[in-house]
Parts: C-alpha cells; structure tokens; sequence
C-alpha cells in the first residue's frame, strides 16, 4: 500500500481504491486485494493498551498519521493502516491479498495477550440479519454462510509444542452451507432449516448489499469486515454500526455478569455481584468430543478458545476449572459437562471473552445453542444493545 | 450428586449463594431472589451487646459475637434474613446453642448503618438451614431456646430452620416450622424447587471458598477448590504483567483475589493468615523455579513480594505460564525450607 501522512489522504486513496476495486470486479478480474477491516479488540481500559507497542519490533515498525491513526511495516512494505475506533477497538485497514495479511493478523492477536478478535456468534448474526431486513428492500440478495466443524469428534496424536493455536488437523464432521438468496425468502425457509439441521444455527458470514452504492459488504464471525462496494465510506458506515452494537452488547456483559467482590464498613464487610452465564446445548454432546475438548483446551493449551486451567474432574463427562483467560489473563471458572457450560467471569475478564466462547462453542463443539446471562437471554441482550444504539 | 455430600459445610454455603444470586434457573433456581432477597454480606461479625449479653451468661453460655454466613436484604420490605448453615441439628445443651442465642439477641443496628440500607430494615427471620431431614424436633428446640432468652431479655429475633429435601430426583428448598409459622415473612419459602436431576448435578464452581482454621488450612490446600484458586490467582495476576518485566504483589491483597474472606477475618485469626501467607510465599517459591529459564528473580520485602524477568521470548514466557496449572501441591516446598 502506499504512504501516507494524514487521514483524509488515507480516506480518499481508500475511496478510490474501493471504486477501481469494484469495477474489476464487475469485469471478474481483480488486480489487488479487496480493501479488508479487521477489527482488533483491547480492553475496556483500553489506556493501558497501545496497540503501537507490539507493533516495533524487528519485524515490524510503524509511523504515524493524524487522529491516533498509524501505518504498519512489515519487512519494508506498507501491510495496512490501523484506527482507533470508539476507545476499545482498532480497526486494520489493508488491500493486500488475504493470504498476505491475515496471518500477519492472526499471529499479531495470538502473540500479544492484549489484543483479541472480535466473535460474531450465531444470535448476533440473527439480529444484524434483522437489522437488514429492515433496512434495505425484499428483493435484494443477501449471502450467508453457515459453517460447523466439530474439531474435537475424533482426535489426532497432536502435541503441544508441534502444533499452533490456530493450525487443527484433523477430519471430521463438517458442514458449511451457503446460501445467496432474496431476502424474503431466507426470511421465510431460515425456521424451517434450522428445525431440520442445526448447523444452520451456526452462521459465520453475511453479505450485506450496500447502502449508498454498488457492491456489498462481508461480515466474518472473527472480526473481519471485506468491503466489496464501491464506497469506503459505506464500508466506514457498516464498520461503525457494528462495532457500535458490539461494544454496547460487550459492555453490558461485563456490567452485569461479572462477579465482583467489594469490601464495605473499613473492609470488615463482604458483599459480591454478578450472574453466572449458561450455555446449554440443545443436542447433548456426545462424550469423545468433550473430553477432547477438554483435553485440547486444558491439557494441551491448543485451539480457538484461549482459556487455561487445570481441570478438576467432578464426575463421568464433567468438570470444574478454575481457569484464566489468555486475553488480558483475566479469571474465569468454567463447570462443564456434555449438557452445558457454566461460566463465571470474574470482575477482570472481558466480555469479549464470553463472544469467543459461545462463538467458537458453535462453530467447533455443537452448532445450537441457548445461552443466558443470569436469567437473560444472550440474544435479548444484543437486542437491547441494539435498541439502544441505534441500528443504521 | 447424592445429597450427603452436602455434609460438606463449604459446598452447602455455595449452594444457597447461587439461590441467592441472580443464577440462570436451569442450573440452581435463585429462589431467594425470587423471592425478593439479594445477597448483602458474607460472614459479616455482627457484635451483640454487652448489656443482653449479661443478662443471659449466668444462665446460659451465649457468644459474643454473630457470624451469620449469610445476609440477605429485601429493599421492597426493608428486610434482612440471616442465613446459618448447619450440616446436622442440635439440642439446647450443645455448644452451637450458644451461637443460636447471640442470632436472637442481635441488633443489626450498626450493620445497617455500616452498609448503609434502610434504618426501618428489621430481621425478618434467622433461618437455620439443615441439609439432613431427620430433624423433626429441631422447630421445637429452637422455640425452646428463643422462650429461654425471651423470658430473659424482652423481645428477640425470629429464628426458625429450614430443611433441603430430595424428592423425585430433584433437591427442595423447604420450610419445616409448624410451630414458628407465625413468625414467619418470607412466604415465598415453602417448598421450592432448587435443583432439578440432582443425580446429574456435581460438585460445582466454589464462588467463595470457606476456610475456617489455620490447621484446617493445611489440609485444605490439598482440595482442589483451593489449590487451583492460588495457582490461578498466580498465574492471572502474573500473566498481566506480562509485557512489563517486572512485577509487585502486596500479599494479603492477592491472597484475598483467592479468597475474598481473607480480608474480613478479624483477630484472633492471625495464626491462620501466617498459614496462609506462609504457604503462598512457598508456592511462589515453586512459580518461580517453573519459569526459572527466564532470568526470574524472586524477592520478598515484609509484606511485598517483588519478581522480575525476561521478556525476550514473551511467546514462550506465556506457553510456559499456562503450564504451572500442572503444578501440585506435592511441588510446594515444606514450610521452613522457605520462610
């Protein structure tokens, strides 16, 4: 990417850009890459986190614009360009080819234990799609992508120290469906699918037709927002939105499910808060794939979710863990077995926590899901996030 | 689960935390919140005045101090309900007696000022809850002490006893007074459901971990409740100052992240914080040889513990952070290696 020193200049390249990008798509022929926003979350104290500092390094230096936003080298070339947004977030702007950039991304999240994805689980989809629905007409198309790939049914002989967190192998049940259609009629089969397959409870992707101009953008349940329309700005619109309801949904979380301990009267007195979290699983789990969860996830440090803890077994298929989060190392004790996760997030974990949690629960254990915090409904909240912040 | 395991008195209190907690239903029904009642304190010492206390003492023994395990508070009601946990009855003669005296001779006065809820507040009732049902004179002797202590000192605390009950697979929360019933305003207690399919319901996250005693303390770190509590604090509050090179704990402030009851413990309960900030100082000891490749230097400073390491390969820093979970009690240095 080329170099730049202030925002607008960044902002008009990108609006140029996006448009050559989408007229060679028309003609089927891309040049570059797509421009690609992949949202990077910090903490709710994001102060303390200058996403700049794990970003001088030798492999990788950066230089900075106007407005808290700054450019990114890697081995002498322009990787993308990275923004504050709404205090917790960052959002990296790149228009090199995926294979180029999201490795860089992934490996950045995982080697600093400051920074997390953003997860999209199955519900917040559900109440974008909505959003859509509403926003723009019956007749366009919307394409989704529903994906479930149980990681855990049948178990390779695998070991820590040969395999990265993000590099599982193994074969086993999978499923991944997509679907381009009008919106009234994924309006209309999406109920019926779900009661005959419960994959399609487990939704990864969405392409939403753009607002203002040609094209679409495509929403990743990791964070990742492709803008496939003519229009940067458009792209800025639908990344605003998101995150907006994002944090709102995060925040509400944190301020109502994390346990907190306080000390009252000169601190002779305890009291505590907070609500347990349950996700239940609609189909019992069958037990290889939870004790190979278990054993990935706690034994051998491996796969998506990021927690530690040495597990304590309390009966056949089921556990207690009192555990750390490898994002920020808050605490979070889990009670498990093949019927349901209990969780207790402790007043240092992050809500983003619990959306890693429930969206790789339904991409990687068991597609559909019921979850509550306290006694709310996981999907009541996000609407309720929703409702409140607007849903352009 | 079979429902003698709740014998154990730290389990029976976690229970009723998770009823009295905004907990999902499906897993315990919060049935105290149902009804009205948030949780306000855990084992708060409640002092009994002196004045009462000395007109019992020449006929009874009577404590002099209250610990309930737990206070519930009803803001639409202005009411507190003291919680007392009891793995099995008493008679009026027992020792525990004494403890049931000062519950009803207590004046939440200066609690309620301390924690700042509604002067009118009163104590609507102290229920002793029993996890056996093979108490069927219990009502009988609590109404026998509280006429014994009325005749004494004038007007008392309404006390009465509850009982858990498995029915049908499925743990009940129940009332069990039929002499006290007039007493009685939390209604909404009769018989409630509290755990479904108590067959499949195991032993579960502990959201306060009890400890009573400096020798009882010994033998707990060998429950897996409370080791893995202390490693996990450790490595969580470790694991922050990962990027940093250096870390500071004070002591008893990271001892009371594992056990939030630590700071509450008043004298003479200083044998018992020695013992526990003796065997942290030994895990400690046994962290810091795990990460010993990493330059880590340990210091303790009187009530300060101080390390600082390298961060060169924070990666593999952070692989091998996650591992000391595997640590087991069997890996902490004896006391007097140490300390």
């Amino acid at each position: 990417m080329d170099k730049f020193k202030k925002k607008n200049e960044l902002y008009d390249y990108l609006e140029t850009y996006a448009s050559k990008r989408k007229s060679e798509l028309d003609r089927k022929k891309l040049d570059t890459g797509l421009i690609k926003s992949y949202i990077i979350e910090t903490a709710r104290n994001y102060e303390d986190v200058d996403l700049r500092r794990y970003l001088n390094n030798t492999e990788t230096s950066t230089f900075d614009l106007d407005d808290g936003l700054f450019g990114i080298n890697l081995s002498g070339e322009i990787i993308g360009y990275c923004e504050p947004f709404m205090g917790r977030y960052y959002v990296l702007y790149s228009g090199l080819k995926t294979e180029t950039v999201e490795p860089f991304y992934r490996r950045l999240i995982l080697d600093n234990f400051s920074l997390d994805s953003c997860w999209f689980a199955g519900d917040f989809f559900d109440k974008l799609r909505e959003i859509v629905y509403g926003a723009r007409y019956d007749y366009q198309y919307l394409k989704i992508k529903f994906e479930y790939i149980n990681e855990f049914e049948k178990h390779g002989e695998t070991d820590e120290n040969e395999l990265d967190e993000d590099e599982f192998i193994i074969e086993n049940k999978a499923s991944k469906i997509v679907i381009n259609e009008r919106i009234r009629k994924i309006r209309e089969i999406l109920p019926e699918l779900r009661d005959l397959f419960k994959p399609f409870y487990s939704q990864v992707f969405l392409r939403v037709p753009s607002a203002a101009g040609k094209g679409g953008h495509e929403i990743y349940n990791f964070g990742k927002v492709t803008n496939r329309s003519n229009s940067f700005l458009d792209h800025k619109n639908i990344l605003n939105s998101i995150i907006r309801i994002y944090k709102a949904v995060t925040e509400i979380i944190e301020d109502e499910s994390n346990i907190k301990f306080e000390f009252e009267a000169e601190d002779n007195l305890l009291s505590m808060s907070g609500k347990p979290v349950l996700i239940k699983f609609i189909d019992p789990l069958d037990p290889e794939t939870f004790e190979n969860f278990v054993s990935s996830t706690f034994v051998k440090n491996v796969g998506p979710f990021r927690i530690a803890g040495n597990p304590i077994k309390t009966g056949d298929n089921s556990y207690v863990v009192y555990g750390v989060d490898r994002h920020l190392y808050g605490k979070i004790d889990l009670d498990i077995n093949l019927e349901r996760f209990l969780i207790i997030l402790h007043s240092d974990t992050c809500g983003n926590t619990l959306h890693r949690l429930i969206t790789n629960t339904q991409t990687k254990i068991t597609p559909a899901l019921n979850i509550k915090i306290g006694n709310k409904e996981y999907r009541e909240i996000i609407t309720n996030a929703m409702n409140k912040n607007g849903n352009s | 689960m079979e429902i003698a395991e709740l014998e154990n008195e730290s389990l029976f209190i976690n229970i009723l935390l998770y009823a009295a907690s905004d907990t999902p239903s499906e897993f315990i029904r919060p049935v105290f919140v149902e009804a009205g009642y948030n949780l306000r304190s855990i084992e708060p010492n409640i002092p009994i005045d002196i004045v009462k206390i000395d007109r019992i003492r020449d006929n009874f023994p009577v404590r002099q101090a209250s610990k309930p395990e737990l206070i519930l508070y009803n803001e639409h009601e202005a009411a507190l309900l003291l919680l007392e946990c009891k793995t099995s009855s008493f008679s009026g003669t027992s020792s525990t007696a004494a403890q049931t005296r000062a519950y009803l001779i207590l004046d939440t006065a200066d609690y309620r000022s301390l924690v700042g809820i509604d002067k009118r507040s009163r104590v609507t009732n102290i229920v002793y809850y029993l996890i056996i049902d093979r108490h069927e004179d219990f009502p009988t002797v609590l109404l026998d002490i509280s006429e014994k202590i009325s005749e004494l000192v004038g007007n008392v605390n309404p006390i009465t006893s509850s009982v858990l009950t498995l029915r049908d697979n499925s743990l009940f929360i129940s009332k069990c007074d039929p002499v006290l019933n007039d007493v009685n305003v939390f209604p909404n207690l009769k018989e409630e459901l509290l755990i479904k399919n108590f067959d499949r319901f195991t032993r579960p996250i502990f959201l306060i971990p009890m400890l009573k005693t400096s020798t009882e303390f010994e033998e707990a770190v060998k429950e897996p409740e409370i080791i893995e509590r202390i490693k996990r604090t450790i490595i969580s509050e470790f694991g922050k100052h990962l990027d940093d090179g250096s870390v500071e704990f004070e002591l008893d402030g990271l001892i009371t992240v594992a056990f939030p009851l630590f700071r509450t413990w008043i004298s003479p309960s200083d044998n018992y914080k020695n013992t526990v900030r003796g065997y942290f100082r030994r895990f400690f000891r046994a962290f810091a040889s795990r990460l010993s490749s990493f330059g880590i230097n340990l210091e303790f400073a009187g009530p300060v513990i101080r390390m600082t390491f390298d961060t060169a390969d924070k990666g593999r820093l952070e692989k091998d952070l996650v591992r000391i979970f595997r640590l087991t009690p069997d890996d902490v240095p004896e006391e007097g290696l140490f300390n």
